[in-house]
């Protein structure tokens, strides 16, 4: 459920980010490290959730 | 035998459902509906290769161009990513020698894609929404030539794409990293970085080199469903988006013009999501398909190896820094972005795709004398396909020729649709032929030479459509418009011939396959498995 869960967040914050960045170079270099570190760290939940 | 007898029961026998696995069950369930779309999208285009000779007196403008809003999407998601998951969530158990984690979730898969990519259809044919860039141009939600409810309908079935894009690639990874129950525990942490290509890297510091825990193909497949993975985070980001504009604006008419997204970096977003998948994934899943084929044809280990493992790496860091290429018109995006990203690594994906084909050519050629199987031959007419679109793709990211050949039919000419319809569709159907016997358990094929005509008119169909689309783009066609006087007409009837040799090599193929399997084998593999198994294929054959 992890890895959904931090899905929703990213996708929350890429929208937020959307709205607030307007035309800010460093911001939109900091939003997409931002969304690659966020999915990374959710394929490093896999591994640890339970195998139900 | 009767025609209609082999029709019902396949040739010498068919497909007998009832000794197929949840397994094998799964991926035809994801072939079969991935092609039915592909014969939707097939029949879509040849509509518009008609309208370009001249108009159609039964289909007026908006209608035409929400056939061209929903096509590329029935064609991506609806065909490709379903022949794709499905061949992939067999392939990743099957390599792993480990049971699926889920099978429950990988027909929660094809449905959610399957359903997701009817819903969105229908919202071109309902309601005629056709603002074709929908999701990937700039807002604001356009609400007064489209109806609200129309993109409500297409944002509601792209989400339906998204939701079974996480749960597949959830359930590779997890099939990569689990522990099946009774087994010994697997090291979780090390399968995925070793998946991932963090091993490998690793290796190149480390005086001794750790061993891969994963065969080749399996960290291709990880790679690229990374970017799967990333892209559906940003076209579900858009969707909802939209959807809030949609909403808002169209449905309760709420002012939202203070709070309009900056166009330029919604593009910029949208395109480096976009990207993940037209340039990154295209070229990470399809040279890792490529490996495994050309190891299943040759049988032998693939040539250079390591080097192959290095070149996925590098694909990835292509495919994050890519999409710039897409915006070497928009005067406010960046010189250095137009520069670096837009033409250096772009030029890039020659080198990526380069080692890829040397690779696989290589092996074959290690291998010979090889039989020119089906497999073979689509093998190599989709290698020839990527390398016509990637140096067609390489020309069009120059800032100088982008000036002439931006928004023109070369770049969906003889870039697009060679690369998805010569180099991906082949390589797929390569994959089909070689995964034909191992998912029916043996079906024999109906007719060798109605698979001789499918492949020679789908690929010379393929070239001859894109190139003539190109030259008529070179002398001035753009994309997305209607020529009502028949400017282009000697190029456009020519395409039009070159698009129906295509669909006619489909319906052939169509045939082929279901003359083989039968129509009471098609039929039976939408009904569940008696069978209790996790394994990929069953043990005993006659079971």
């Amino acid at each position: 459920m992890k890895y959904f869960m931090i899905i929703l967040v990213l996708i929350v914050v890429a929208l937020a980010a959307l709205f607030i960045i307007k035309d800010n170079d460093l911001l939109l270099v900091g939003a997409i490290i931002t969304i690659i570190a966020g999915f990374w760290i959710a394929v490093f939940q896999i591994p640890k959730e339970s195998d139900s | 035998m009767s025609f209609l007898n082999k029709l019902l029961d396949g040739h010498e026998g068919g497909l007998k459902h009832e000794g197929m696995t949840p397994m094998q069950k799964i991926a035809m369930r994801f072939v079969v509906i991935g092609l039915l779309y592909y014969g939707l999208a097939a029949l879509e285009g040849m509509i518009m290769r008609m309208y370009e000779i001249k108009p159609l007196p039964f289909i007026d403008e908006s209608h035409f161009f929400s056939i061209m809003t929903v096509h590329p999407m029935v064609g991506i998601f609806g065909s490709s990513y379903m022949i794709v998951f499905g061949a992939f969530l067999f392939l990743t158990p099957f390599l792993m020698k480990k049971p699926i984690y889920s099978i429950k979730m990988a027909n929660q898969s094809w449905m959610f894609i399957g359903g997701g990519t009817l819903i969105m259809w229908l919202a071109g044919f309902l309601f005629s929404y056709a603002p074709l860039y929908t999701l990937y141009w700039p807002l604001p939600a356009d609400t007064e030539q489209f109806t609200a409810i129309g993109g409500i309908v297409y944002i509601v079935g792209v989400v339906g794409i998204m939701i079974g894009t996480f749960l597949y690639t959830y359930n590779v990874f997890k099939t990569i990293v689990y522990t099946p129950p009774g087994w010994e525990k697997q090291p979780a942490g090390e399968l995925l970085k070793s998946a991932l290509g963090i091993t490998g890297l690793m290796n190149f510091f480390r005086k001794k080199d750790t061993e891969h825990l994963v065969p080749l193909p399996i960290a291709a497949i990880a790679r690229g469903t990374i970017d799967v993975g990333l892209n559906a985070i940003v076209i579900s980001t858009a969707g909802v988006l939209i959807l809030i504009y949609l909403v808002a604006n169209g449905l309760f008419s709420a002012d939202m013009q203070g709070t309009w997204v900056d166009a330029l970096l919604y593009k910029n977003i949208f395109w480096w999501g976009l990207d993940l998948v037209a340039d990154g994934l295209v070229l990470v899943f399809v040279a890792g398909t490529w490996y495994l084929l050309a190891m299943m044809i040759s049988g032998k280990d693939l040539y250079m190896q390591n080097v192959a493992r290095a070149a996925l790496f590098l694909e990835m860091v292509v495919s994050w820094t890519v999409w710039s290429h897409h915006l070497m018109s928009d005067q406010g995006q960046s010189n250095t972005l137009k520069v670096l990203s837009g033409e250096v690594v772009t030029a890039f994906e020659l080198v990526t795709q380069g080692i890829a084909v040397f690779i696989v050519l290589t092996t074959l050629y290690k291998a010979k004398p090889i039989k020119m199987t089906n497999e073979l031959k689509f093998l190599l007419g989709g290698i020839l396909g990527f390398m016509l679109a990637v140096p067609a793709g390489i020309i069009q990211a120059d800032l100088g020729m982008n000036r002439v050949l931006h928004n023109t039919q070369w770049i969906i000419g003889n870039h697009v649709h060679v690369a998805i319809l010569v180099g991906l569709t082949m390589t797929l159907y390569s994959a089909i032929y070689v995964l034909f016997p191992i998912l029916t358990n043996g079906v024999k094929l109906y007719s060798q030479k109605l698979a001789n005509a499918h492949f020679w008119l789908h690929l010379v169909g393929g070239i001859g459509m894109g190139a003539f689309m190109g030259m008529a783009g070179i002398d001035g066609m753009l994309r997305r418009t209607i020529y009502y006087n028949g400017e282009y007409n000697t190029y456009m009837i020519l395409a039009g011939l070159c698009g129906a040799m295509m669909l006619l090599a489909f319906v052939l193929f169509l045939y082929n396959i279901i003359m083989s399997i039968g129509l009471k084998g098609l039929l039976g593999i939408y009904q569940p498995s008696p069978m209790d198994t996790h394994e990929c294929i069953a043990e005993a054959k006659d079971k």
